[in-house]
């Protein structure tokens, strides 16, 4: 059982007055995935490197199975790591490289090939045992690197962008195989990624971070669903949520930009107990809850708005009308039988059961 | 690349190679030659050859003694020279600090204190402390050699990323483990570098051994200058001395040339 407690932890780099990660709070519990996601900078990386112990802990306590670990040395935690850029040693062959850390550990050399040569089979690695890292591909190197971090047999697994080196398809690949890998192992996995597509396909449990804080924990269809501001709804999802500035009055959400829409009963009285009525507040509406066929048009006849498309992109089954209203620039997932040239004015219909309120100062969630 | 200019570049290249390879046609067609063979025709290829040179000199030059006191003071100072500067470098690019900024400042000012004006007083001082002899010479070969090594290994250490280290350590690898396990190999092409230009700089050094070096410890340069009389030059016996002398060096490089294998760092990371 190892539970994995990130207690207030603070980070604040030598010469800065700002905090990189501040009040990072996170219980894990056994065998979690748990996915670290935000933009460049958020922090998520440096909270990795403190669990690693690469960094030090400014404040808080970072506990496994309850026991504080701020100054125990990497080495001691039995953590494994893989690294962004795979960190390879190039003049070992693969073998060499998956066996160097129980090799320093003067680990038994018989057990030390038996877990080497089963971390190849899982890996599918065996062909390529005595080749070194140059001659591999991409994906090959990747899967060492993985392989190093599995014969150790950690009780931590940490993933540091692993898949941001390779190419797309690759990375959908590796992707499935690094989640399968978790459940075969069992162990507790952090990934972190810039990538909302992989923290929502792989994760138990997303932490979403912005500028070294939480913005939210939990699981991918929470995020989606129900996020606790703005800076969620707009990460999560792709393509991103789209956000209009409206005034709520009488029933409707309107702007001068041409947006003037009915609010569903319930959610109108919710926002005017909130105080909201006759006030500014952001409205959000995802691509997908954003139609253009005509039977949409029937069911939503209070909630449609007249766009100009700007540019169209046909995916197959989808399309994606990059399209402008007033000044406000948003994105309509339509079916693709609702393809529209760039420069066409389209009429769409919004599924108002779907929006999404935030206050405009704190952009916190409303509704 | 038109044809053309391709082959006046080849013509050049060939011009050039000749240019380079005609004293060793000299050195190596003249040890042969008897003194009278010399002075009749210094470019025609021996009339009469003769290997007598080559044994006079080799007694002469006292061959096995000094070949032993030049290897020991080259590879002693060599290899004390790749590991100090190896290590000095790895602990001045990883430790990012004003104090290993200035200290890798410093290396690189005193790259440019010219040697002699500090020979006198050098040798003066390790002379007060009766410490002129190979060890001395090596410890003053450390001194002077080491900085251009630091520059290097530090130029290349800082294309080594940081989490070669850091994978190293957390696989349990000790500070001295990653040096010697994870960075020194990925610094092997630049030790090949470091130890030829050190080679070739000690090898050949005449005047600092000059200096510091009893008669009972001369180097090979330092016997060869025994051909060159103040009244006298034997022309046939320094050339045999010189054919064999670079005949270690040569050898060096034939085995170095194996371990210069490029791109040796490829597939570390990414």
């Amino acid at each position: 059982m190892v539970e994995i407690n990130l207690d207030h932890i603070y980070k604040r780099y030598q010469g800065n007055t700002d905090y990189s990660v501040s009040d990072f709070n996170l219980d894990i519990k056994d065998g979690e995935f748990i996915v670290f996601v935000g933009p460049s900078g958020c922090g998520k990386s440096t909270t990795l490197r403190m669990i690693a112990g690469l960094e030090d802990i400014t404040d808080g306590d970072f506990k496994m199975e309850g026991k504080v670990m701020n100054k125990v040395a990497p080495k001691d935690r039995d953590i494994a790591m893989v690294f962004q850029n795979y960190a390879l040693y190039p003049h070992m062959t693969v073998f060499d490289n998956m066996a160097f850390g129980l090799n320093i550990r003067k680990n038994d050399k018989a057990d030390t090939k038996k877990r080497v040569e089963n971390a190849a089979k899982i890996l599918g690695l065996t062909d390529y045992l005595k080749r070194k890292p140059g001659a591999l591909s991409g994906g090959q190197r990747q899967r060492v690197a993985l392989g190093r971090a599995i014969v150790r047999d950690a009780k931590l697994f940490l993933l540091d962008e692993p898949l941001s080196n390779l190419d797309a398809k690759l990375r959908v690949q590796m992707r499935t195989e690094i989640a399968q890998l978790h459940q075969r192992l069992g162990r507790n996995f952090i990934y972190v990624t810039h990538d909302q597509v992989e923290a929502m396909t792989m994760a138990d449990r997303i932490v979403i971070m912005n500028d070294g804080k939480i913005q939210q924990v939990g699981s991918p269809y929470d995020l989606y669903n129900k996020p606790v501001n703005k800076f969620v709804a707009g990460f999560i999802g792709s393509p991103a949520m789209n956000f209009f500035d409206v005034t709520l009055a009488d029933g409707r959400i309107t702007n001068d930009e041409g947006i003037n829409l009915a609010v569903p009963e319930g959610q109108y009285k919710i926002l005017k107990d909130k105080g909201y009525e006759g006030k500014k507040l952001t409205f959000g509406i995802r691509p997908e809850d954003i139609h253009a066929e005509e039977v949409a048009m029937q069911a939503f006849p209070d909630a449609t708005i007249n766009a100009k498309v700007q540019v169209s992109e046909l995916l197959g089954s989808e399309s994606m009308l990059y399209s402008k209203l007033g000044d406000t620039d948003f994105i309509a997932k339509v079916n693709s039988r609702d393809y529209h040239e760039p420069g066409a004015e389209v009429k769409m219909a919004i599924e108002m059961t779907k929006a999404h309120y935030f206050d405009d100062d704190t952009e916190a969630t409303i509704l | 690349m038109s044809k053309k200019s391709k082959s006046v570049l080849g013509i050049f290249g060939i011009l050039l190679g000749i240019i380079w390879l005609f004293p060793f046609y000299l050195i190596v067609t003249n040890s042969f030659k008897t003194p009278k063979g010399i002075f009749a025709s210094v470019l025609s290829l021996p009339v009469h050859s003769t290997t007598d040179n080559y044994v006079n000199s080799f007694k002469a030059l006292d061959f096995m003694a000094s070949l032993t006191h030049s290897l020991i003071i080259t590879v002693a100072a060599v290899l004390i020279i790749i590991l100090g500067a190896a290590m000095g470098a790895y602990a001045l690019q990883r430790n990012k600090s004003k104090l290993s900024g200035g200290l890798l400042l410093l290396f690189i000012s005193a790259m440019l204190i010219p040697f002699q004006s500090v020979m006198i007083p050098l040798t003066a001082n390790f002379g007060s402390v009766h410490f002129l002899n190979m060890w001395g010479l090596v410890i003053m070969y450390l001194g002077f050699q080491s900085s251009l090594s630091i520059f290097l290994y530090q130029g290349t250490l800082s294309s080594i990323p940081l989490a070669m280290d850091e994978a190293a350590e957390m696989e349990g690898a000790s500070r001295w483990q990653i040096f010697y396990k994870v960075i020194f190999p990925m610094l092997s092409p630049m030790t090949v570098t470091v130890a030829i230009l050190n080679i070739i700089a000690i090898w050949n050094d005449y005047l600092l051994p000059s200096l510091v070096l009893p008669q009972t410890q001369y180097t090979i340069p330092l016997q060869m200058f025994n051909f060159f009389g103040q009244y006298t030059k034997q022309w046939h016996l320094a050339l045999a001395g010189i054919t064999i002398s670079i005949l270690p060096v040569i050898i060096f490089y034939l085995i170095a040339q194996k371990w210069i294998i490029k791109g040796v760092t490829d597939g570390a990371v990414k």
